[in-house]
């Protein structure tokens, strides 16, 4: 670990530092939705498909060299890492009752477990995260407190973003109080509200990397 | 101890090359783990339809093993109880 992050300073030393950039959080939060906001507004193309079926994404996603510029000529160059969803428990008839037929849903869980268990080993290399909860639903819950507590003692530079402030239920207040020490953005993926204060967070982020 | 690659389950002994240069399924994630060099193989045993005795991921039945290491547990058919914490603890820097 030492090893490659020395290499990697050693690497800055000759050119503009990658960032690896992790989206992080449960299922259906709109990971995979602001990858590809991110993805449309910097290269042009989108990333994932996105369902509103949980678990649609079940491997790591990545993106190359995303170059994002700045005010004043800077920009920063990122590897952008869509996650898996983290979940404590799949089950297969969750998927059987969105009309997947049941050997499908089956398939559908065991790659998810998977997908969960990769996710997690990725936090290995990740330089900073966003971590996207979804604003409509309650955020106190065991895995948003686990992640987000694992990433404050790792010390990994995070965001924390409320997703579909476009939705009626949201709350962005409900998740700021849920996470009082960080600053929660509210943001819609899908339709780009706050998007650029988003950014603007992302050049913050990319500061706090050691 | 062992290595498990978290993308295909694999088993490799602690001194294995693999571990260097990643695993021949592409992935360079293991996850340690306590395993006796015998049970050093593929794990991924199929005992019907979408049920496993030791799943893919590099978990273990409890029952079987008995190490703590165990992260996802494949309860009943087609459902998986998945110890984030236990996981995210193995990742603690």
């Amino acid at each position: 670990m030492w090893l490659k992050k020395l290499w990697r300073k050693f690497l800055g030393l000759f050119g503009k530092k990658t960032l690896r950039l992790g989206l992080y959080g449960p299922p259906n939060g709109g990971k995979t939705t602001l990858a590809n906001r991110i993805c449309a507004d910097w290269l042009g193309e989108e990333m994932g498909s996105t369902s509103r079926i949980a678990h649609e994404t079940r491997k790591i996603m990545l993106k190359e060299r995303v170059t994002i510029n700045g005010e004043g000529g800077k920009s920063i160059v990122f590897s952008l890492a869509d996650t898996p969803g983290i979940a404590t428990r799949i089950d297969y008839e969750d998927f059987v009752r969105e009309g997947i037929p049941e050997k499908e849903a089956k398939q559908r869980a065991k790659e998810a477990a998977d997908g969960v268990v990769e996710s997690i080993a990725w936090l290995d290399e990740a330089d900073c995260v966003v971590v996207v909860l979804d604003a409509t639903k309650e955020p106190f819950n065991q895995v948003n407190t686990m992640l987000i507590e694992n990433l404050e003692r790792r010390e990994v530079p995070m965001i924390v973003v409320a997703n579909k402030i476009d939705l009626k239920r949201a709350s962005v207040d409900r998740i700021q109080t849920a996470f009082p020490q960080h600053e929660v953005l509210g943001i819609s993926a899908k339709h780009g509200d706050n998007i650029e204060r988003f950014y603007e967070l992302l050049f913050e982020l990319a500061t706090k990397v050691h | 101890m062992s290595h498990r690659c978290v993308k295909c389950g694999l088993l490799f002994e602690d001194d294995s090359s693999v571990i260097r240069d990643g695993c021949a399924c592409g992935s360079r994630a293991f996850l340690y783990v306590r395993v006796e060099k015998t049970k050093i193989s593929r794990h991924v045993e199929s005992e019907g339809d979408g049920k496993y005795s030791i799943d893919v991921l590099g978990a273990f039945e409890r029952k079987k093993e008995a190490v703590t290491e165990a992260t996802v547990e494949s309860a009943e058919d087609g459902c998986f109880e998945i110890n984030v914490e236990q996981l995210l603890k193995e990742k603690k820097a």
